[in-house]
């Protein structure tokens, strides 16, 4: 028997202008199985209902609104389930890491669920070190989780609720506010859980390349109705030819691009041996060296010219010798930064957690003042900052956007949910909201500080050739990201923010190719068969021309 | 001229601040306990606790204009919406908590007091039956304006005499209320401004939540 | 913080400032007050170093403030010194009233200044959490709060900055504060409900809440309890019984014990006791290694 069975669930929000329901289901017909130990991903187009589905399965925290259908928890009805005993079996872990946390201590955040189910003093100091241990969160133990990064309170979550040792684990995108190298630890945490302890996990996530080797099964959705479901090689294999096939991890999605059939590769090691299999004993093409001259070999080509002209222009923005800190008895953030970005470009800044990217934004924007170096800024700037949120003010979309262009409204596929309030909408939508918020001022320099997070590929897409079309009109764009993967596609020239400055500024290509480990999946994976690719389309491309 | 009898204990001297601390300290405690005897919410909980942080860094929002505090206006709405025990608790516990990030002192027990009872009056005058004239935002700026001026400036400035002086005395009362009207009076009017430009939207935010999520039902 | 006082069990630390407040609150015999604030001082100093130099000229300023507000209004005693230009006359009395008055104020900033340091969030809510767990949870969700809104509230304001503009005159600067705050309430109120829902999800309000802490009452917990209740006890059974006292009016006059004296000062410099035998005691163990 399954352990969790969907039948037929409908799901309908209200309506909170006319008080009734919203005339579309954010969940229709839903029918789903999911076995004990099974590791289950969700993915989807954001929107499309994958918090609203996990939501229904724990219905203590069900959103308010009008369900149809049953969930079943082996056998017996999920509504039937005591609380305590909801609050055992299933636990659930949110996309925002800051929202989860209670208590203002590590401690007693992973104390916090066994004081509800009234544990004596003596068992909770036990299991909250033993889990404390596990997760490594020993060394963090008394500190305030205002200390710790994205990346520790998202393990300190996940830990909180394996505290209560449940039977299965809800996760709806926990990892879309974390960097690289934090997504990578969690998802290995995760695996590890489903590995020793047996635990089901079903889970929504946008950035498959990270989880999708150890999933038994994949969920595809589209506007509130499942797509597929089913073995995750299968459906990739099934929707290749979709819009929605974006969504599928790089390795993948390469595969297909240049026109392969039958089982693809997943993850990166697969997606390398492949490589390797099918260049053994193949010349390779024409040597990198000559790209300047002849225009028929490949797309490299064209993007140089980009680069030429971009070289022409006039600088949008120069910084020389900044340096900054928060207070005066603190540390540098920002010590002796340069660079400068030429008018029309798209320049992206990666780096780790709280190197000071973000602050390097606040800077440019003129919020912060430098103490000391200059920075120079020919026309308008406009900043988008990391937390969209602190841009709403109004109760309505619509209100939010007064004065936008309608076509910007149609590009970025917001028309429907103007009449929402700004919180009513799904990250993702935020995400596109607040841009077009940003937009509307119709500005020379464009700041963005982590556009990407909490959307998904096929809008990804959109966002990069969005960026293209802007910088041709000639906007200048500077990026923050940590979606190494957009950057190697979009970005002009990329620089690495560390220890207070910009290291290792470049032009992409040769940015992604001198490193090892920030860098995008297809340099990853290509690496020991084809130098120099950095985008899907280098390995399309060069697979075509052996 | 004091009777020795009652002097000895030196409590005479004290004997107003004695008893008033009592009072005090007895009032709050039955305030706490009655909240956990009734078991709040979870969403009931949190929202309280949202409210009475804000009214403890409401103040932050305002660094330009620091005459302008928003504590009163917040634990007001708060009082309104949540209803008077969470009003009283609100206000009380924003006093306890500024003191953690701006010093305690003799005078915390006695803001604990003045901004409770603010809390608590909003929630028994503003009471279910009431709740329209909420609303208006003038009724309840101007509500503000008094409760602020009157109560605060009222029982902080009687704390002033007790914990100074040695036998209150009407003369002194009023000199210290007098020469404490400037004061009350900015603190007054920045509340009465605070609530005149935010108190609908804030009251139509909470409303959403309770609707949004069948909240306190 | 190297205080080793602050290590105790938080009921030994509640118990002394309960203690040491009550007397300082309301006990206006002269030596006690002096005592009481010599001590108050002397331990600040010693928790909070430097930084202690500030509070200190501080004090003093409230101190010489409130010292002029008895003898402004209250013209009791016997020793008349001078008119003032209102032609109400200064006593001797009301002057060293309000001295003494002051005296304890001072006293009580001090000593409430050294409880923010050993009386830490978490000590608060153990004790609060084992009489009233959800009054705990209550505070310290709060104290979660403050610190994320008050991060919360300085990125907004840079937001709106960078969107609109340093903002001129006071009403503009007013208006943009209030379109800032009310950026906060919304965010703030929108996403307690994650936060509420993590707690259901966690099983709040499913059985009958425990309160845990990390705190466990060993024998020196008891010990030292036992010592500062005992003095406690000397100090207001004499008190009780008539030898302590004070007049301040028609003349001064005072009563006091040795005894309780010194059991006053032991009472009060018990933290800083604790932390000279604690170095003692360490240079010996170190010395023997
Ligand atoms: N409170 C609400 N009231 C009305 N509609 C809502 C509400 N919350 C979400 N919706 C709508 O329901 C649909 C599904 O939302 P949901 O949050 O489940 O999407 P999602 O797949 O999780 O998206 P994302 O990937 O961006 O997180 C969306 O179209 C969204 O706009
Ligand atoms: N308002 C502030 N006051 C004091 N320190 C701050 C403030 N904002 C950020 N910091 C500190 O500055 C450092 C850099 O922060 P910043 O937000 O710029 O990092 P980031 O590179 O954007 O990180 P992330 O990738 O997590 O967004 C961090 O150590 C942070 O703790
Ligand atoms: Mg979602
Ligand atoms: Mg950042």
């Amino acid at each position: 028997m399954a352990q969790i069975e969907i039948k037929n669930l409908t799901f309908f929000y209200p309506d909170m202008e006319k008080g009734e329901y919203l005339e579309n289901p954010a969940l229709c017909n839903i029918n789903l199985e999911i076995h004990r130990g099974e590791f289950m991903v969700i993915c989807g187009q954001t929107g499309c209902g994958k918090s609203t589905l996990l939501r229904t399965i724990k219905p203590t925290i069900c959103p308010n609104g009008k369900i149809t259908g049953n969930v079943l928890y082996n056998g017996i009805n999920i509504k039937d389930l005591k609380e305590r005993q909801q609050a055992e079996k299933i636990g659930f872990v949110m996309q925002n890491p800051d929202n989860q946390i209670v208590t203002d201590k590590v401690w007693h955040e992973l104390a916090f669920g066994l004081e509800n189910l009234g544990l004596k003093s003596e068992e909770i100091r036990q299991k909250t070190a033993e889990i404390a241990e596990y997760f490594e969160l020993t060394d963090l133990y008394y500190l305030k989780p205002d200390k710790l990064s994205g990346g520790q309170k998202q393990l300190l979550n996940l830990a909180a609720v394996m505290t209560m040792n449940p039977e299965i684990l809800l996760l709806d995108e926990p990892t879309s506010q974390l960097d690289p190298i934090a997504t990578e630890k969690f998802v290995s945490m995760l695996k590890k859980i489903n590995e020793d302890l047996g635990v089901t996990i079903i889970m929504s996530e946008h950035r498959l390349s990270y989880v999708l080797d150890m999933a038994d099964k994949l969920v595809v959705m589209n506007n509130g109705k499942i797509m597929e479901w089913g073995n995750p090689l299968e459906i990739a294999d099934k929707i290749k030819n979709q819009k929605i096939s974006k969504l599928m991890p790089y390795a993948t999605r390469v595969y297909y691009e240049c026109g392969k059939k039958g089982t693809p590769p997943v993850s990166i090691k697969d997606g390398r041996k492949w490589l390797e299999r099918e260049l053994q004993d193949k010349e390779p093409p024409t040597d990198r060296s000559d790209r300047k001259g002849d225009s028929s070999k490949g797309k490299f080509i064209q993007e140089n010219h980009k680069q030429a002209d971009i070289n022409k222009k006039e600088m949008a923005i120069t910084c020389k010798n900044l340096w900054f800190r928060y207070e005066k008895y603190e540390r540098d953030i920002i010590k002796g930064l340069y660079f400068s970005v030429k008018r029309g470009e798209i320049f992206a800044i990666l780096g780790g957690n709280g190197t000071g990217k973000s602050t390097t934004m606040w800077l440019l924007s003129g919020v912060k003042k430098p103490y000391r170096g200059k920075i120079a800024k020919k026309g308008k700037v406009a900043l988008l900052p990391q937390s969209v949120q602190n841009l709403f003010s109004r109760d309505k979309v619509s209100k939010e956007l007064e004065g936008c262009e309608n076509s910007l409204i149609e590009e970025m596929e917001i028309q429907d949910i103007l009449n929402r309030h700004p919180y009513d909408i799904s990250e993702g939508q935020q995400q596109k909201v607040a841009l077009a918020k940003i937009l509307m001022g119709n500005p020379d320099i464009l700041l963005l500080d982590e556009p990407t997070k909490a959307i998904d590929e096929v809008y990804k897409e959109e966002l990069g050739n969005l960026l293209r079309k802007l910088s041709a009109d000639g906007k200048t764009i500077i990026i923050v990201s940590h979606d190494l993967d957009f950057c190697g596609e979009y970005a002009d020239r990329c620089g690495m923010f560390a220890d207070g400055k910009l290291i290792a500024v470049n032009n992409s290509r040769d940015f992604f190719t001198s490193n090892n480990f920030y860098t995008t999946t297809v340099a990853k994976m290509s690496r020991s068969t084809i130098k120099g690719a950095v985008k899907m389309e280098d390995i399309v491309c060069y697979l075509k021309n052996v | 001229m004091h009777t020795a009898s009652i002097d000895i204990y030196g409590l005479m001297m004290r004997g107003y601040y004695f008893t008033s601390m009592c009072i005090i300290v007895i009032s709050i405690f039955i305030f706490l306990w009655s909240f956990e005897k009734r078991k709040p919410k979870t969403r009931e909980i949190v929202t309280l606790a949202v409210m009475t942080a804000l009214a403890v860094v409401g103040r932050l929002a305002f660094f330009m204009t620091p005459q302008v505090k928003p504590c009163a206006a917040i634990i007001i709405i708060t009082g309104v919406m949540l209803g008077r025990q969470s009003g009283f608790l609100c206000g009380a516990l924003t006093a306890f908590v500024s003191g953690f990030f701006f010093g305690q002192g003799p005078w915390t027990p006695w803001q604990m007091i003045a901004f409770g009872i603010i809390g608590f009056l909003s929630g028994v005058l503003f009471s279910k039956k009431n709740i329209k004239y909420a609303y208006n935002k003038w009724i309840i700026s101007i509500y503000g304006f008094l409760a602020t001026f009157v109560i605060y400036g009222f029982i902080l400035d009687t704390a002033t005499v007790f914990m100074y002086t040695d036998t209150p005395k009407t003369e002194t009362f009023v000199a210290t209320y007098l020469s404490g009207i400037g004061f009350n009076l900015i603190h007054a009017a920045s509340t009465f401004v605070v609530l005149f430009l935010i108190s609908n939207a804030t009251i139509k935010k909470l409303e959403r939540l309770k609707i949004k999520y069948k909240m306190f039902s | 913080m190297t205080d080793e006082f602050s290590r105790f069990h938080p009921v030994v630390n509640i118990i002394f400032y309960m203690v040491v407040l009550i007397i300082t609150m309301f006990q206006m015999q002269q030596v006690m007050v002096i005592i009481s604030t010599v001590c108050a001082i002397i331990y600040h100093i010693y928790l909070k170093k430097q930084k202690s130099v500030k509070f200190c000229i501080m004090a003093f300023f409230i101190f010489t403030a409130s010292a002029v507000i008895n003898p402004l209004f209250s013209h009791k005693g016997a020793t008349l010194l001078f008119y003032m230009f209102t032609g109400n006359p200064v006593t001797l009395e009301s002057i060293v009233y309000g001295v003494f008055a002051a005296l304890v104020i001072v006293a009580m900033i001090f000593w409430l200044s050294t409880f923010n340091e050993i009386m830490t969030e978490d000590k608060i809510l153990a004790l609060i959490g084992a009489i009233m767990p959800s009054v705990a949870l209550l505070l310290t969700m709060i104290f979660r709060f403050v610190s994320k809104f008050t991060k919360k509230i300085k990125e907004i304001s840079m937001t709106h900055r960078a969107l609109k503009g340093e903002p001129e005159g006071f009403f503009n600067k007013i208006k943009s504060s209030l379109h800032i705050f009310s950026i906060t309430i919304t965010w703030a109120l929108e996403n307690s409900v994650d936060t509420a829902d993590s707690m259901t999800a966690r099983g709040y309000g499913c059985a009958k809440r425990t309160n845990y802490n990390n705190y466990r009452i060993e024998k020196r917990d008891i010990l030292l309890s036992l010592w500062m209740i005992i003095l406690f006890g000397v100090v207001i059974s004499r008190w009780v019984a008539g030898d302590l006292y004070t007049y301040y009016y028609p003349f001064v006059r005072t009563k006091g014990q040795i005894m309780v004296y010194v059991a006053y000062i032991l009472l009060c410099v018990t933290p800083m006791a604790v932390n000279i035998l604690e170095g003692i005691r360490w240079r010996r163990l170190k010395s023997k290694i």
